[in-house]
């Protein structure tokens, strides 16, 4: 089958949008179809991964857990907008899983790398 | 050039749906293919037969409607996201033993299998969304 | 490997425009859509991109906001068919919205 360089970035807060998990929906059929799938989580997104929450105390499905399937799918490139992480006092010890923090410029290279964006 | 395109924005509160619409035809216009064009999130709501329209408004259900049938398009709407927001097919009604169904062709329903497929068989695939 | 970008969201939505810019390399192209041709105005909005990039904003989305005699000096109107076009003569699109 062909492949093609995915790159799917969330940019918002988990819930009260339906982009979070949508978007992951998309990165694990696209990885179940054997494509090469990154993710990156800017602005608000990084919030996704944070290892303390506790969704079902308001209903809401818990994406972290989502997330932690992600590598099962051979998705284990997980980027992270370092600003958002910084002005958010968040470290990567907060986080589901092991992350590379990424800088405007490398985000840049990542978006020129990949065959086909969505940004969420 | 093949084109698919993927629609992420409500019918009635975003312009997603018109933009993707415009894009759409403009391509089939200028002799490009669209391999599939890819109802998710809120847009599904653009496939429903039931939605009734201010005469002074565009239909964009009938507008798509009629482009799709015109040209042969494959509209794919997002099962997932279809059911829950209440887009059924006939199958899909009797399954969930709802009253009734509102989704017909051209529209079909199907899994984000499809959306996979689409980029990686298309030369360019457009989105169009919303917050 | 050139980039289309568009963006669909006024200047007001300033977190996705200061993403989208920041993301510009100097090959790409960005094109405003629906509400993003507002920004076609503002010149200073891009002051920061590289001066390669073309910036472009959709006529029938200008039009519709009475905008179109406003367009800052360096945004040039373009109609759905070279939308069509940019698509085409670009490796990819990127939809910020």
């Amino acid at each position: 089958m062909q492949q093609k360089k995915l790159l799917i970035i969330l940019s918002r807060a988990p819930y009260g949008n339906a982009h979070s998990k949508d978007a992951l929906d998309i990165a694990l059929t696209a990885a179940a179809f054997e494509q090469e799938v990154a993710l990156l989580f800017c602005e608000d997104a990084f919030s996704v991964l944070l290892n303390s929450q506790q969704p079902e105390k308001t209903g809401q499905k818990n994406l972290a857990s989502i997330c932690s399937a992600l590598p099962m799918y051979d998705i284990e490139t997980l980027y992270v907008e370092q600003r958002a992480l910084k002005e958010n006092g968040i470290n990567a010890s907060d986080l589901i899983l092991p992350v590379l923090e990424v800088d405007q410029a490398a985000i840049a290279s990542l978006i020129r790398e990949s065959d086909i964006v969505l940004r969420f | 050039m093949i084109f698919s395109i993927l629609i992420y924005g409500s019918p009635t509160n975003s312009l997603s749906v018109e933009s993707a619409y415009r894009f759409t035809k403009t391509a089939l216009a200028a002799g490009h293919t669209i391999h599939r064009v890819f109802f998710y999130g809120e847009s599904v709501y653009a496939a429903s037969s039931l939605s009734v329209t201010p005469r002074d408004e565009v239909d964009c259900f009938q507008a798509w409607k009629e482009l799709a049938e015109k040209h042969d398009l494959d509209v794919v709407v997002c099962i997932a996201a279809a059911l829950k927001r209440g887009v059924l097919d006939p199958p899909e009604a009797k399954r969930h033993e709802k009253l009734a169904y509102n989704l017909a062709p051209p529209f079909s329903l199907s899994g984000l299998g499809q959306l996979t497929d689409a980029a990686l068989t298309s030369d360019r695939l457009i989105t169009f969304g919303s917050a | 490997m050139r980039t289309l970008h568009t963006i669909n969201q006024a200047p007001s939505n300033s977190q996705l425009w200061s993403s989208c810019l920041a993301a510009l390399l100097p090959e790409d192209t960005l094109l405003l859509i629906e509400n993003g041709v507002l920004g076609g105005t503002q010149a200073h909005r891009f002051a920061a991109v590289p001066n390669s990039v073309l910036i472009y904003a959709l006529t029938p989305d200008l039009q519709t906001r009475g905008i179109a005699e406003q367009l800052a000096p360096n945004v040039i109107a373009v109609s759905d068919e070279t939308f069509v076009q940019l698509a085409c003569e670009h490796q990819k699109v990127v939809s910020w919205f």
